[in-house]
């Protein structure tokens, strides 16, 4: 039953053999441990899959993998920009747009398709586009922010990459040994 | 009286620590982990709501290529467990209680199969007759649940009515002399109020996944409010010592009161015992709407003596909580006891509070834990009460609202209140003059009041050798930002900056012991003891820089992880040279130490009843002003914006507050409008988030928030918890806004538009 | 993620293809366009097609174009989306785009098309839940049961699923006519007749069937239209109340009052189908609206809706709905009036 498959995921090939039952969703977290695109309903009806297929979000769990033979997928890991922070995950960061974080790569992808199409989103136009992913702990206003801040950050070029943001302050010199033995 | 300008990190933004992870996707969640030879775990439940077990048949299931392992309640131990009332089995034992109640598990090699599995276990069951009303449950001639609750182990003290019948917990308040009180009221209110089940709706299902290492340990990896208590847990359920499981929480994704549960660990323990290989068992997304756990649905009786002016002066209230089929925590009904009183000083007042078995899903914890339902009743009816007086909402409110060295119903005198400057701010902030600003639009207040902070809790705050530091705390983040804010308190404390700080939670080889967390705990009890454990190592650093330096401890002081010698500014020492040698300083490495059990305050005996704590530590404080638009036509409501004041002592992490503060209302406005777990004999209709509805992007208003100045001095830098009472105004504002626009009093939840035409339709009759 | 049922996956470039594939693979073979209802459906169990045939290698399927003689033609797999913003559907049937943006949420819209749309299964809340779900209770009807459990009176042996999609009785209102075509030959519908309101077998296309066009009559185009939807949020939710309005307002010149013509008022959400409401054509055209008429008709349209409570709502507000939503409809359409022929 499985057929061989290329999908062409965050600019990357990958050669699969697949049976037609998978969908994206599965094939992302189970086959390419991709586990960043999040399964909740499966029904559609929470957004919390959003995957970018040919540039337009989404829903992975809706999708079956070997319809995507020729297209372009986009998952939360491929949105940095190398080690860089794309602008809008900075942007969520800064913004306190995080909790529990099990939305965020789908906020994250539906507000990219979002910028991706209108670099100057006003705050309406960020809840609609935002409107098919639910998130249980922000009540969304600092999600909505984050997508409307995104191009000021991105024009500060003041995006960190992922170790620099993690770093602390290394306080430099000498250690003074151990003393051994008392 | 905020401090927050004394503070060098309390009171700043810090990024959360864990967002990185998050927006990159590359934080790790229980659902996201695969392991070798991993095997997927199902359950099997049950399809009728009260049933005896005659039999169950797992052969075809074991026969099953693929199939791994099949458990029962016989392959159990025989123990029962749960937080107050031990009554519930990892596996229904003898009974089943409600649609979709665990009866067996299947380990198989893939989710097929394991599904394929479940389908082939037989049950034979004789069907008892089932109740699924609570006051139904109450009667005398009701199906019992459980046959022989007088024999449950509880965990509180039982009143009369506690553990018999279907009544699982009851508690009482007795303050003040009632037939007193009412017979000085002028005027007498009496309501009854009905609210539904809501679901906590965090968006990572609840999963574990358990593995055995080559030593034989448990492993498991889980999404969950409470490591510590899990560990335990599992160590009676399964009859294993504590040093032979390590619970190792992964990123929660959301928790809300629901992950404080202990679901699915117990089963995936199991399984990968027998089997020796690891097992994953993830909830479905229906399971979480048949088989995890919802706010409390009930029924509130509210009836209140007034004076003329006023001023409230009797108050009998009697809750009666569903619990459904078990009660991993009954004591919900307590909360709402407390909290029915609102933020409002009353001489006079007795609640009865009950928490009912029915034969439905479980009433479990969720955000404002019982405090909704009775807000919603309290906050309702001083509207009703000042519409019939004729006084302002506000003046009514303000002319009863606690003060400092007021004490609550319960007998508990509180230091820390400020609900007072709340209204007065909420008021300012909407410029309020009456609640009805035109035919169709009205504002809507209401206020409230949280129980914050209690219960056991420790941590450990390590200092390396550069002077950074760690800190360890059994305590959970569930996304709230716990993780951020424990490196602060602690970076505050040792004069580092919260880069400095590595927090390690949850991790029960690693942290010392934590309750969980719920009930505004996480910040302020978590946070005293992080804040103790720093302040020892603290003191432990300062005593080897006084040996180092010969001085005094009396004369050194710390700054930007220096120790001076105060009396000479060029005499100091780096951190770095003093830890290096400190790890092996006389007396071990620098490792500061706390725990914490509040006692302070502890209830009134005389007054309480059955309490199911001892006390709680402080009280937060909210008000809430709803601007709303009705269309009398339609019955629709919109809420155009809120406007949220809080009194949550010293504010640590802007952001954070923000987070909490929105996210609570957002929470608050499901519960109001749209949120309803639908129970038709027993089965739930809408198990599912498209017809369980919490709001999304579009459905939010616009919300302005602000916080009074206040400083508690039992918290943390003078800090209170935010996250629990920010859910519980939204329901009464909303309801009060509705009265404002239209003169229909709505008095169950959730508020809907049918409703609204239905009242109108009656006023106009 | 429990794996959905096993199924062969074909993706025919022609489409006379598919309709032979369709065909030999008897009725254990099902279309998929969009997906978005079909694979939720087949994940809990409703549908488990042997075959699934997708027609996205097809060229053209997408394609949107207006047909001097004939009018808009919209292939089955245009998304929602691209409705939407679309162009000639801008100028000629703004209310397509409007209902179009009415569906689910930006992602369904971006998946879900025209053809599954107006295919779209009817829903209950007895029906459209997991196998699981189902072991529960006696069957439903719809899913081979012997009555429907959202009757009234649980005992019918009709099914009352109920039609919940947006932009079909839109294109009911607009007279749209469809072609359906399979190995034994092509016909044209029109659409209003596609639908039978039995809730378990919505309607007339056979199964092994294709829509394979939808035609908006040229003569439709510039007639007013509007589309009210009612759901509880404002996004994701399916509709259970909607109301479709077309209608021209003629008069002989400007100053007089304006007469109704070829009125459609097509009611979602609340019965089995995309309900035409029969009476209001006769009571309307050739008058002149005012508030009674209006009135009148909100009243005709409510007696129409039947919702029952097998959908999120509540039964006696989405009647509500409907005669508001009606009376709203026509006033609208009045105020338009200086921009209608
Ligand atoms: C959470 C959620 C919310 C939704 N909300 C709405 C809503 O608000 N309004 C609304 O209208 N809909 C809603 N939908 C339903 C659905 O997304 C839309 O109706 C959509 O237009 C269906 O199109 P599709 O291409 O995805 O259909 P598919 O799922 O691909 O197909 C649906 C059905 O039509 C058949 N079919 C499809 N194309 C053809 C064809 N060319 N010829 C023959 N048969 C065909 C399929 O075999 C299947 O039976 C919602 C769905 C979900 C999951
Ligand atoms: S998991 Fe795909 S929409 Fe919820
Ligand atoms: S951050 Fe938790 S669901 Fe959105």
């Amino acid at each position: 039953m499985k057929q061989p498959l290329s999908l062409h995921i965050n600019d990357e090939i990958h050669e699969l053999n697949l049976a037609p039952n998978k969908t994206l969703l599965e094939v992302l977290r189970e086959e390419l441990d991709l586990t960043g695109t999040k399964e909740v309903c499966l029904l559609g009806s929470c957004g919390a899959c959003t995957v970018l297929v040919d540039n337009r979000p989404m829903l992975s769990c809706a999708t079956l993998a070997v319809a995507c033979k020729d297209k372009k997928i986009t998952t939360i890991e491929g949105v940095k920009d190398g080690n860089d922070l794309h602008p809008l995950q900075q942007s969520f960061v800064e913004k306190g747009a995080v909790q529990c974080g099990y939305c965020t790569p789908g906020m994250i992808l539906s507000g990219k398709a979002l910028l991706d199409e209108n670099p100057n989103p006003t705050k309406a136009e960020a809840a609609e586009a935002i409107a098919g992913n639910l998130c249980r702990c922000t009540g969304y206003a600092q999600i909505i922010d984050a997508i409307v801040s995104a191009p000021e950050i991105a024009d500060s070029k003041s995006t960190k990459t992922q170790h620099e943001t993690l770093a602390g302050t290394l306080d430099s010199g000498p250690y003074l040994m151990p003393e051994t033995g008392e | 009286m905020t401090r927050s300008n004394e503070f060098a990190v309390i009171g700043k933004t810090t990024s959360k620590t864990d967002a990185i992870a998050k927006v990159t996707g590359d934080a790790r969640f229980a659902t996201d982990i695969y392991l070798k030879n991993m095997l997927w775990a199902r359950v099997m439940r049950s399809t009728v709501a009260h049933a005896r077990i005659i039999s169950i048949n797992t052969e075809k299931a074991k026969n099953l290529d693929g199939v791994k392992a099949v458990l029962t309640s016989a392959d159990m131990p025989d123990g029962k467990y749960g937080a107050l009332v031990l009554d519930m089995g990892v596996f229904a034992q003898d009974k089943v209680r409600y649609i979709g109640e665990a009866v067996a598990a299947v380990a198989a090699v893939d989710e097929k199969t394991a599904a394929r599995a479940v389908e082939l276990i037989e049950v034979e069951y004789e069907e008892l007759l089932a109740v699924f009303d609570p006051l139904e449950a109450m009667q005398p001639e009701a199906p019992v649940i459980h046959d022989d609750l007088a024999a449950y182990t509880t965990l509180f003290e039982r009143t009369e009515r506690a553990m018999t019948g279907n009544v699982n917990y009851q508690s009482n308040i007795n303050t003040g002399d009632i037939e007193a009180g009412f017979a000085a009221a002028d005027f007498i209110f009496e309501d009854t109020y009905e609210v539904q089940k809501q679901h906590p709706s965090y968006m990572e299902p609840n999963s574990t996944v358990a593995d055995v290492d080559e030593t034989g340990r448990l492993i498991i990896y889980n999404t969950t409010q409470r490591p510590h208590i899990n560990q335990a847990i599992l160590s009676s359920l399964l009859g294993i010592p504590i040093s032979k499981i390590r619970v190792m929480p992964c990123h929660v994704g959301g928790g809300f009161g629901g992950k404080n549960r202990t679901l699915t660990e117990p089963t995936a323990a199991a399984l990968a015992l027998k089997t020796r290989q690891p097992v994953r068992l993830t909830f479905s997304h229906e399971e979480e709407f048949t088989s995890a756990t919802t706010r409390h649905s009930g029924v509130l009786k509210m009836k209140t003596g007034v004076k003329k002016d006023g001023t409230l002066i009797a108050s009998d209230v009697k809750l009666y909580y569903d619990c459904g089929a078990y009660a991993p925590t009954p004591n919900a009904v307590w909360l709402g006891a407390i909290s029915s009183s609102g933020a409002y000083k009353i001489p006079n007042s007795r609640v009865e509070a009950f928490s009912i078995y029915t034969n439905k899903m479980m009433g479990g914890a969720f955000r404002g834990y019982g405090a909704p339902q009775a807000n919603f009743a309290r906050e309702s009816q001083m509207d009703r009460i000042a519409r019939e007086l004729n006084i302002d909402p506000i003046e009514l409110r303000l002319k009863n609202c606690l003060v400092a060295g007021d004490s609550l119903h319960t007998g508990q005198k509180l230091h820390s209140v400020r609900v007072k400057e709340t209204l007065e701010k909420a008021r300012d902030m909407v410029a309020w003059q009456s609640p009805k600003l035109a035919p169709n639009r009205a504002l809507g207040v209401a206020c409230g009041i949280f129980a914050c902070g209690g219960f056991a809790t420790s941590s450990i705050v390590k200092l390396n050798m550069d002077g950074t530091a760690s800190v360890a705390t059994g305590a959970m983040d569930m996304g709230q930002g716990l993780r951020t804010v424990m490196g602060q308190i602690t970076a505050e404390e040792l004069g580092i900056s919260s880069d400095d700080v590595n927090v390690v939670i949850g991790d029960t080889d690693l942290t010392p012991f934590d309750v969980g967390i719920f009930g505004d705990r996480g910040t302020h009890t978590t946070g005293l003891a992080v804040k103790k454990a720093a302040e020892d190592a603290k003191i432990q650093l300062l005593e080897a820089a006084a040996d180092a330096m010969e001085v005094d401890v009396s004369a050194l002081e710390i700054k930007d992880k220096k120790v001076f010698d105060k009396s000479s500014d060029n005499r100091f020492l780096h951190f770095r040279e003093l830890l290096g040698g400190g790890q092996y300083k006389k007396g071990g490495p620098i490792i500061g130490k706390a725990s914490i059990n509040p006692t302070e305050q502890p209830f009134d005996t005389n007054i309480v009843q059955g309490a199911a704590s001892k006390m709680f530590s402080t009280y937060t404080f909210a008000t809430h002003i709803v601007e709303t638009e009705i269309d009398a036509k339609t019955g629709e409501v919109k809420v155009i914006k809120a406007t949220a004041v809080h009194d949550c002592g010293t504010v640590i992490n802007p952001a954070g507050l923000k987070g909490q503060i929105i996210g609570g209302l957002t929470t608050g406005l499901g519960y109001a409008l749209f949120e309803d777990v639908i129970i038709e004999d027993g089965q739930v209709k809408n198990p599912s988030f498209l017809e369980c509805r919490m709001p999304t992007a579009v459905d939010i208003p616009e919300v302005e928030f602000a916080t009074v100045d206040e400083f508690d001095s039992r918290g943390p830098f003078g800090a209170k918890g935010v996250g629990n009472v920010s859910v519980i105004n939204m329901a009464p504002a909303i309801a009060n806004a509705v009265d404002a626009a239209l003169g229909v009093r709505i008095k169950s939840l959730p508020i809907t538009p049918g409703k609204i035409l239905q009242g109108l339709e009656e006023r106009a009759n | 993620m429990q794996p959905l049922p096993n199924f062969q996956y074909l993706e025919p470039e022609t489409i006379h293809e598919a309709a032979k594939l369709l065909m030999d693979s008897g009725t254990q073979s099902m279309v998929i366009s969009g997906g978005t209802d079909m694979l939720p459906s087949m994940r809990q169990g409703i549908f488990s097609p042997d075959v699934v045939i997708s027609l996205q290698a097809i060229p053209h399927l997408r394609d949107v174009e207006w047909d001097d003689t004939e009018g808009l033609k919209i292939g089955p797999l245009a998304t929602l989306r691209s409705l939407e913003t679309n162009a000639e559907i801008l100028q000629h049937f703004p209310v397509i785009a409007e209902a179009a943006h009415a569906v689910g949420s930006p992602q369904l819209r971006e998946m879900a098309t025209v053809g599954g749309n107006i295919c779209l299964d009817t829903r209950c809340y007895y029906y459209n839940q997991s196998e699981n779900w189902q072991a529960c209770d006696q069957e439903c009807l719809k899913l081979g049961g012997e009555t429907c459990k959202a009757a009234p009176s649980g005992r019918a042996k009709k099914c009352f699923a109920v039609f919940s999609a947006d932009l079909a009785p839109v294109l009911v209102a607009l007279d749209a006519r469809i072609t359906l075509l399979s190995a034994r030959g092509e016909r044209h519908v029109d659409l209003r007749e596609f639908y039978t309101g039995d809730g378990a077998a919505p309607h007339v296309k056979a199964p092994d069937e294709i829509l394979t066009s939808v035609l908006v009559p040229k003569q439709m185009a510039g007639i007013f239209g509007v589309y009210q939807k009612y759901r509880i949020r404002n996004s994701i939710d399916y509709p259970i109340a909607g109301v479709a309005l077309t209608l021209r307002l003629n008069g002989p010149d400007k100053s007089a009052k304006k007469l109704v013509k070829d009125v459609c008022l097509v009611i979602s959400g609340v019965a089995s189908k995309p309900l035409v409401v029969k009476k209001i054509p006769p009571l309307l055209n050739g008058k002149a609206l005012d508030d009674a008429l209006i009135e009148e008709a909100a009243l005709l349209a409510k007696k129409a809706a039947l919702p029952l409570a097998n959908t999120g709502g509540e039964r006696a507000h989405r009647k509500q709905m409907i005669y508001e939503f009606t009376k709203k409809a026509f006033e609208q359409a009045i105020n338009n009036g200086s921009q209608i022929s």
